[in-house]
């Protein structure tokens, strides 16, 4: 129960720090999903129809607050969740490096579907763009390292 | 039934799911006029923090205008003084223009244009997502904000309304990819449609080979849109490629307003609301 609040919550506020401060802070600056870090934390740590709902949850909210087609991010998502749950068949996700290692590509991954529902690939090189998602997914798995590193110790381990 | 669910719980919640995403993804695809109830919601409950957060930041940025960062103000306040002597010179030839505009207009039997009416808004957040353009304004329909209305600013077109809460409202910048204004080239009168590039550019496509438009060509609305009126500014035009062989020289414009920068916008009424 711990689990899911501070997981819905943590989105919820991510999206809220997408949606505002990032953005007066830094006018210059892309937004980065951050969210996403949570719907992968979903996926890390078992298969429960709760990771499904909250996938679904933060895609549509983030959709609202964005101009992307409705039901592209909550189809990410779910898709994201998807493809960790079939390597957790495989690898233990429950380590922090195989947590980062397979939340890269599956953020550049999420960002290229992104770039590519947004259309700009038909005014700007695909190379500086692909470049700028792959930074992009970088920037953002750096920054789950703490948050990782938080809920593995903090909030994940007694509920074992 | 229960343990039937119960056994295929987990199958039912991702069918669920994926269902719900389906079917919104299907719908955004057809245009509809209302914003539906669940997106409503969502930005009804992020409005307030969202409110308050820019409120937050705006006051700490204007303490920091007010009280600390005071450098030039002294060069500043002169060049005021010296472009204000300015208008208020080209102000007295304005009215006079504007009264014998009314007299021709009543010797012609044209109709007056009606003052338009407009409120003012404040951006309270920007796109979520970093890939598309698009900002949060904290007035909604109970202000009288409906979809598909215009939002300007004093130096021209800023996008228009695509969703509608209760007190708050998503605007679609021009420079998104989405976006398309009806537009024309003020000093040829070429007329194209101007669409956002994903970046803080526009690119006014359908400008014929045979039309002339040159780098610094104000770009205005043309009216025939049925969401912006005619004339508003939309920006310059920065970059034109010609044709040669095509149909259409390739046309850059630069909006007249720093659309990242964006604080404050007036949302046009459609008159007697």
């Amino acid at each position: 129960m711990k689990h899911a609040f501070f997981l819905l919550f943590t989105g919820l506020l991510l999206i809220l720090f997408q949606a505002l401060p990032w953005n007066f802070l830094f006018p210059e600056m892309a937004t980065l999903n951050l969210s996403f870090i949570i719907v992968a934390m979903a996926g890390f740590h078992g298969n429960s129809p709760g990771s499904w709902l909250l996938a679904y949850l933060l895609g549509y909210v983030l959709e609202s607050l964005s101009g992307s087609p409705r039901g592209l991010i909550s189809l990410t998502n779910l898709l994201a969740l998807v493809i960790i749950r079939a390597l957790a068949g495989f690898i233990l996700l429950e380590r922090m490096l195989s947590q980062v290692l397979t939340l890269f590509p599956l953020c550049a991954a999420a960002e290229m579907v992104l770039l590519a529902a947004s259309g700009v690939t038909a005014h700007h090189s695909l190379n500086a763009l692909m470049a700028g998602a792959l930074l992009h997914s970088g920037i953002i798995t750096l920054l789950s390292i703490p948050l990782l590193h938080y809920y593995n110790k903090t909030v994940r381990v007694p509920e074992r | 039934m229960y343990s039937l669910f119960k056994k295929y719980q987990g199958f039912i919640v991702i069918s669920f799911c994926v269902g719900c995403a389906l079917i919104s993804y299907s719908s955004s695809l057809k245009a509809t006029s209302d914003t539906s109830l669940a997106t409503r919601t969502v930005l009804n409950v992020y409005e307030p923090p969202l409110r308050a957060f820019s409120f937050l930041l705006s006051e700490a940025r204007s303490c920091w205008d007010r009280y600390i960062s005071l450098v030039r103000v002294q060069e500043e306040n002169q060049e005021l003084r010296q472009s204000l002597a300015l208008l208020q010179e080209q102000t007295v030839g304005k009215a006079e223009l504007a009264l014998e505009n009314a007299r021709l207009r009543n010797l012609l039997l044209l109709k007056q244009q009606s003052p338009a009416e407009f409120i003012s808004a404040e951006i309270i957040g920007r796109d979520a997502v970093g890939w598309f353009n698009t900002v949060l304004i904290n007035k909604g329909s109970n202000d009288a904000i409906r979809k598909n209305q215009a939002v300007i600013t004093h130096q021209g077109v800023v996008g228009r309304c695509i969703e509608v809460a209760d007190s708050t409202s998503k605007v679609l910048l021009i420079t998104d990819i989405n976006s398309s204004v009806d537009a024309l080239v003020q000093r040829t009168r070429s007329r194209g449609v101007l669409q956002g590039k994903g970046s803080s550019l526009c690119e006014l496509t359908f400008i014929s080979s045979a039309d002339d438009v040159a780098q610094g060509d104000l770009v205005v609305t043309t009216g025939l849109c049925g969401v912006f009126p005619k004339g508003l500014a939309i920006g310059t035009v920065t970059t034109v490629e010609k044709a040669g062989l095509g149909l259409f020289h390739y046309v850059e414009v630069q909006p007249g307003i720093n659309l990242n920068k964006l604080e404050e916008v007036s949302i046009l009424l459609p008159h007697g609301s």
